[in-house]
């Protein structure tokens, strides 16, 4: 017989489990190292099959890494590039506070989840992409066309993670906050939403990518400056050159903000289990 | 006998709470998940003296957590009412604390401990909240662990943190919500006499659910027992046992052995409701006294 009423095994401490997996990975230091090392085979293998391939189309990784740096130096890769960051920030920005604003206001509140739900659903569904020539009609070309299709695009990855880990924040958490008489503003800031800080983080991660992509596409058709206009520019006129640099430097881009973004979630969650 | 830890203690000077908690004629039904109401609290009417330490004991299960998160005002209830001297009991008062089931949950793995048990201050500077939070943390032997997380202590310690943190602020009724359920057994005694400790300093009512029949009866003044779902109140009996208690000389006295086959008796549902405090003949045929307690008693038992 295994019917042990040892006091009920009520209290089964949460989260353990997860720390013996991070353990696996590492600390920090060398999780870059190694993907230093990934970088640089990468670096190798690109140089390798374009020896193979020996054709102008595809240039070798020293030459095209040196185009950049004459392109950056000489030409306007550095402005075009800073044209882009700029609103690559607006438009993650904006999307991320209202991701999470939108977010935690549907995952916490019963009545604007089901007042807002199913806007909520028929927004995001749409391909907003697709719809970038009504944006140009409205806003022109331009960076306030480029950041309103970012944040069009990328909300919806950071509003959905947020509203979904609000909603599914363990009820007793309601009840502490309760209990100890918070105001809504000290419950928001000191409970609820580092409650479910990682979900956000996460949701932003995700938006990092979006919003690259879709600030690509828009710049593409929506204005005249920018990485992704200078890439179908470079297109247009058939310089391989330059639109080689110009792909290369938007990886340079999502992976400078991939780490960077990293690096804020490890310092965001500093000081928790797991 | 140290006036404070007697009956008689109640009306002792010292004492700032001198309000009765009414609970009267509650009745709640919470909704499952396909729709339907349950029936959890079944008319269930009893009151806390000021100063008491009041047990309930019911079988798992049987709404005793509903029944203090309805004392708590943390749900309404559907009929009756909760009545703290004149006030009705309305969200969570101020002069209400509450210590919940699970620590792993109740204290926040983002705040250090001091965080943690300052949350429930308000209405004051930072200097003071955390001021007092450090007096909270060392009153429960734990000034040494302000900076460390509650994931870096074991559960005992957390619980004990969760204490802390009821405890920080003008308490006048403590609710716990069996504080001690997921503790090892030796943590599980030195929690207790470290509550009755508080209570002895700190003169608050007390509200203390538990399932461990043993527990109750050594630590309260009066033990009530619920039935199982819907639970009603099926009796109750003044625990009588001289104060200060202790683990050995108070589980060794005989009395202890009485008192507990009637709460238990109550709790089978095989006794008939206890007058408060009479002493009864002896506990029945006990096959559920733990073994080690039955041997001590057995001797005393008629
Ligand atoms: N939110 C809810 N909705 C519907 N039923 C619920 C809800 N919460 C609890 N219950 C039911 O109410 C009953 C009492 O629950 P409660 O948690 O109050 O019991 P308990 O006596 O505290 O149990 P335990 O000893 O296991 O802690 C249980 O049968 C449970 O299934
Ligand atoms: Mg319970």
């Amino acid at each position: 017989m295994t019917t042990v009423g040892l006091a009920g095994g009520t209290g089964a401490p949460g989260g353990r489990v997860g720390r013996v997996a991070s353990r696996l990975t590492g600390p920090a230091a060398s999780r870059s190292a190694l993907g230093l090392t990934g970088l640089l085979a990468a670096f190798a293998v690109w140089q390798w099959t374009s020896l193979l391939v020996h054709n102008p189309i595809y240039p070798s990784a020293t030459s095209a890494l040196s185009d950049i740096g004459t392109m950056f130096t000489g030409g306007n890769l550095a402005s075009v590039v800073g044209v882009s960051l700029v609103r690559l920030g607006l438009g993650f920005g904006l999307s991320g506070l209202l991701g999470v604003g939108l977010g935690l206001l549907l995952g916490y509140s019963r009545t604007a989840r089901d007042y807002l739900s199913s806007v909520v659903d028929f927004l995001r569904s749409i391909p907003f992409p697709l719809v970038l020539p009504l944006l140009v009609l409205l806003a022109g070309l331009g960076t306030s066309t480029v950041v309103m299709l970012v944040v069009l695009t990328a909300l919806w990855p950071v509003l959905v993670t947020t509203a979904d880990a609000a909603a599914s924040v363990d009820p007793l958490v309601h009840d502490v906050v309760r209990a100890c008489k918070l105001s809504r503003a000290r419950a928001f800031r000191r409970v609820l939403v580092p409650a479910i800080l990682p979900e956000i983080l996460a949701g932003l991660r995700v938006a990092v990518g979006v919003s690259l992509a879709a600030l690509v596409i828009a710049e593409m058709i929506g204005s005249s400056n920018g990485i992704g206009y200078f890439i179908v520019n470079a297109e247009s006129s058939y310089d391989s050159r330059a639109t080689f640099a110009g792909v290369v430097v938007l990886g340079g881009i999502g992976w400078l903000a991939d780490t960077a973004f990293l690096a804020v979630e490890r310092r965001a969650l500093r000081g928790r289990p797991s | 006998m140290a006036s404070r830890w007697g009956r008689e203690g109640i009306a002792a000077p010292g004492v700032r709470h001198e309000r009765r908690l009414v609970v009267r004629g509650v009745r709640k039904g919470l909704r499952t998940a396909s729709g339907e109401v349950r029936e959890i609290l079944a008319d269930v009417s009893f009151e806390v003296a000021p100063g008491e330490l009041v047990a309930v004991v019911g079988p798992s299960g049987a709404g005793k957590t509903t029944l203090l998160r309805t004392i708590s005002g943390l749900l309404a209830p559907d009929e009756g009412e909760v009545r703290y001297g004149g006030e009705a009991v309305d969200d969570v008062p101020a002069w209400l604390s509450i210590v919940f089931q699970d620590y792993s949950k109740s204290l926040f793995p983002w705040m250090r401990n001091l965080d943690n048990v300052a949350l429930a201050l308000s209405g004051m500077g930072r200097h003071e909240r955390e001021q007092r939070a450090a007096g909270a943390l060392e009153r429960v032997g734990l000034g040494a662990f302000a900076r460390s997380y509650p994931w870096e202590l074991s559960g005992g310690m957390q619980q004990r943190v969760a204490l802390a943190r009821a405890l920080c602020g003008e308490v006048s009724v403590l609710v716990m919500d069996e504080p001690f359920a997921s503790v090892d057994a030796l943590t599980r005694t030195q929690l207790e006499d470290e509550v009755l400790r508080l209570w002895g300093e700190m003169g608050f009512s007390a509200i203390l659910v538990t399932h461990d029949v043993g527990e109750a009866v050594y630590m309260a003044d009066r033990v009530i027992a619920l039935s199982s779902r819907p639970a009603r109140i099926v009796g109750e009996v003044a625990i009588d046992l001289p104060r200060p208690r202790d683990h050995l000389a108070t589980r060794q006295d005989p009395r202890f052995g009485q008192l507990y086959g009637e709460v238990l008796a109550l709790v089978e549902g095989v006794g008939r409701p206890a007058a408060g405090g009479a002493p009864l003949p002896g506990p029945p045929a006990a096959p559920a006294v733990p073994p080690a307690r039955h041997r001590q008693e057995e001797g005393d038992l008629p």
